[in-house]
């Protein structure tokens, strides 16, 4: 099903969300940055622009979540209570990369031992895509072979044209919720086809390089041994960021917090392949003892590892490691390399 | 459990443990004990393969993987043997009888024991290796008749850290049983060998594996050889086994990477394509030929 919503019904159509469930958007923060954050006013939204540093992940996945709390009984037995949360929520203004990522995220927790936590959070989540015309120059999402327009992984897809806004439904979640919203949308005529073509084509024509991830997919790791990685982990400080700002990073760490001596909570937090004591063995052995070791975990679980696991690239362009890397180790320079000695060896 | 409507119970939260009781604790040596389990009835597995093991937890301490040692389908008991290495299991060492342990699991895939029906089996650990392992001797009695010889190898660093000492007395005593012990440097009142246990699968060796080198006609495709230990000791034990070109598909290693959830979400075991606490922790030679060597 697909819709019009004109310019100046957007307020109007956003405060309709707003009334069905928590509304999460891009606003602007004090800092003058944009940010995905739980909605106040929908004034406040800001839909253009670039996409926020912080992705949406963290509205399925947390930073810092509980897992249960307890209550300690006398014999050191422990009841427990169970803290899932599934309050309904729209996330609205994901880019295509970023609904790539909470697909690719969704997808990992759902294999053998469902993640309750991330799962009960996405079946009431609705995902409202946003298709994009702001690249930065460390957009790379045509490399990994996402476009700026792909509308995986969203319930509804939204657009921006000159004089109207396009609104493209796509799954039952996106259908329930549109037809609870009365008579903003009108009838999208034949011509509406082009719209997402023309965007796509207008905003991969302003992203900055695109390297043929695709053609080497499932053979990256024939990288594995190459003097690639040394070059790049000689000057990176191990300090996480490219990890914590990855809209597909699913690593956690967990431990347990005591309030009383009685009462306390089981917590996870993310964690970062880039930390020496990750692997750290009971026995002292690390397997990934060097900073060399660590940088290429990281670039082969995007490319390599979870293209075995789940056929798919847990990479999807959004440049946000790059971005964030206060060495300025780029995703765009590492691929390049990565396809040099894929395809024609070492030098 | 309390139920509201903002938070939902789910039965099926692979994060949450049960408690059990212990039934028995006992010192093996001055920093191992082992802890005797009594599992609820609603939380007995469906099914138990040795090799696997549990996430054992203290609330308000924290979370350790932890081997099965034996798991008594008769009695629903769970034996751990647990080293006192840090946060974790030191607390877990100040339990004693009557106390209450939180356990997730069983996790991990457990050795292949239904391919080894009616062959040879050969252990060699090193140090507290020798957990795991347990489990499978235990399968081994139980069901001996299905199998052919058990030839138990262990080293330990010194005299004072054998563990299990008592049962490898009576396990010697079985039929079809081997036992041979090792430790790393000469003692004072040790006759027994002295060195690697790497030593016990070198055919120079004077007191080498029996099954592997002694009998008569030596099958190599009828036995298979269960490895566990730190990976300086299974790396030298698997470059004996090609000197004598022991096929790699019947040497079956048992991995202990950094663990958190043990379910294939936190990340922390990755080692390439593979979650160490979900696709292993016991892999194949062969299998362990083409994985990242980040274990
Ligand atoms: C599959 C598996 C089976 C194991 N079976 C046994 C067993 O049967 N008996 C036994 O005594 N030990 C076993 N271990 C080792 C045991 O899990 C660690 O000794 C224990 O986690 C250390 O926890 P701690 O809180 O006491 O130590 P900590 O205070 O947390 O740390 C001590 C050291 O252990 C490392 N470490 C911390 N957490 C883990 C972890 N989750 N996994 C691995 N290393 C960690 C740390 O990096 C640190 O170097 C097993 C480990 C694995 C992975
Ligand atoms: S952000 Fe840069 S310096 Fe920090 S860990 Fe990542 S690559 Fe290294
Ligand atoms: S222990 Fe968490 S993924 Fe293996």
């Amino acid at each position: 099903m697909r819709k019009r919503l004109k310019i100046n019904n957007l307020q109007a159509f956003l405060q309709e969300l707003q009334k069905q469930a928590t509304l999460i958007a891009p606003v602007k923060t004090d800092a003058g940055e944009r940010e995905f954050r739980p909605v106040e006013q929908v004034a406040d939204i800001v839909l253009e622009g670039s996409n926020p540093l912080r992705s949406p992940k963290e509205y399925l996945f947390p930073q810092m979540e509980t897992l249960y709390t307890f209550h300690l009984q006398k014999d050191g037995k422990a009841t427990l209570k169970e803290t899932l949360h599934n309050e309904p929520q729209i996330i609205l203004g994901i880019r295509p990369c970023d609904l790539h990522a909470i697909a690719y995220v969704k997808e990992f927790y759902s294999t053998t031992h469902q993640d309750v936590y991330v799962l009960e959070k996405w079946k009431h989540t609705i995902l409202i895509g946003w298709a994009c015309q702001n690249p930065l120059n460390t957009c790379f999402c045509t490399s990994v072979g996402n476009s700026p327009v792909d509308s995986k992984g969203a319930d509804i897809m939204m657009a921006k044209t000159d004089s109207f806004y396009l609104v493209e439904v796509l799954t039952v979640k996106g259908k329930d919720l549109i037809e609870k919203i009365p008579s903003l949308l009108e009838d999208s005529p034949e011509a509406d086809n082009e719209v997402l073509p023309s965007i796509q084509k207008q905003t991969e024509s302003m992203i900055r390089e695109k390297v043929d991830l695709l053609s080497i997919k499932g053979r990256i790791d024939s990288a594995y041994s190459s003097s690639i990685w040394k070059s790049y982990s000689d000057v990176c400080i191990a300090c996480g960021a490219c990890t914590f700002n990855c809209p597909t990073c699913t690593c956690f760490d967990s431990a347990d917090l005591l309030e009383t001596c009685q009462d306390g909570c089981r917590y996870r937090t993310w964690d970062t392949c880039q930390n020496y004591a990750f692997t750290l063995h009971a026995s002292g052995h690390n397997p990934r003892a060097t900073r060399e070791a660590r940088l290429r975990q990281r670039v082969m679980h995007k490319y390599q590892y979870s293209v075995e696991q789940l056929g798919l690239f847990s990479c999807t362009g959004c440049g946000r490691c790059t971005r964030s890397c206060p060495v300025n180790i780029d995703m765009v320079s590492i691929i390049k390399d990565i396809k040099e000695v894929v395809d024609h060896g070492e030098e | 459990m309390e139920k509201n409507k903002k938070i939902p119970s789910s039965t099926n939260n692979p994060y949450l443990p049960f408690f059990a009781s212990i039934r028995e604790v006992g010192q093996q040596t001055s920093t191992v004990k082992h802890f005797l389990v009594d599992l609820p009835k609603e939380n007995y597995p469906e099914k138990f393969i040795p090799g696997q093991f549990y996430q054992l937890s203290i609330p308000g301490v924290g979370e350790a993987p932890i081997s099965v040692s034996d798991y008594d389908p008769i009695n629903h008991t769970l034996l751990f043997c647990i080293a006192k290495t840090g946060v974790v299991t030191s607390q877990i060492h100040t339990l004693q009888k009557g106390d209450y342990l939180g356990l997730r699991g069983p996790f991990g895939n457990g050795f292949p024991m239904d391919t080894f029906r009616g062959k040879n089996i050969v252990l060699v650990a090193g140090g507290i290796g020798l957990v795991p392992l347990r489990s499978v001797v235990e399968d081994y009695f139980r069901n001996q008749d299905q199998y052919g010889e058990l030839e138990i190898l262990f080293g330990a660093r010194n005299s004072q850290e054998i563990i299990y000492r008592e049962e490898m007395k009576q396990w010697r005593l079985k039929k079809k049983t081997t036992c041979k012990i090792t430790i790393d440097k000469p003692e004072k009142g040790w006759d027994g060998n002295v060195g690697f246990v790497c030593n016990l699968v070198d055919k120079s060796y004077c007191d080498c594996s029996e099954v592997l080198f002694h009998h008569t006609s030596p099958d190599q495709t009828n036995t298979v050889i269960l490895v566990v230990g730190p990976p300086v000791m299974f790396q030298s034990i698997l470059n004996n086994l090609s000197t004598i070109h022991f096929p790699d598909d019947l040497v079956y290693v048992s991995l202990e990477n950094h663990m958190k959830c043990g379910i294939g979400k936190c990340g922390h075991c990755n080692c390439g394509g593979k979650y160490v606490c979900q696709d292993g922790p016991i892999f194949s030679w062969k299998e362990l030929k083409t994985l990242e060597k980040e274990y």
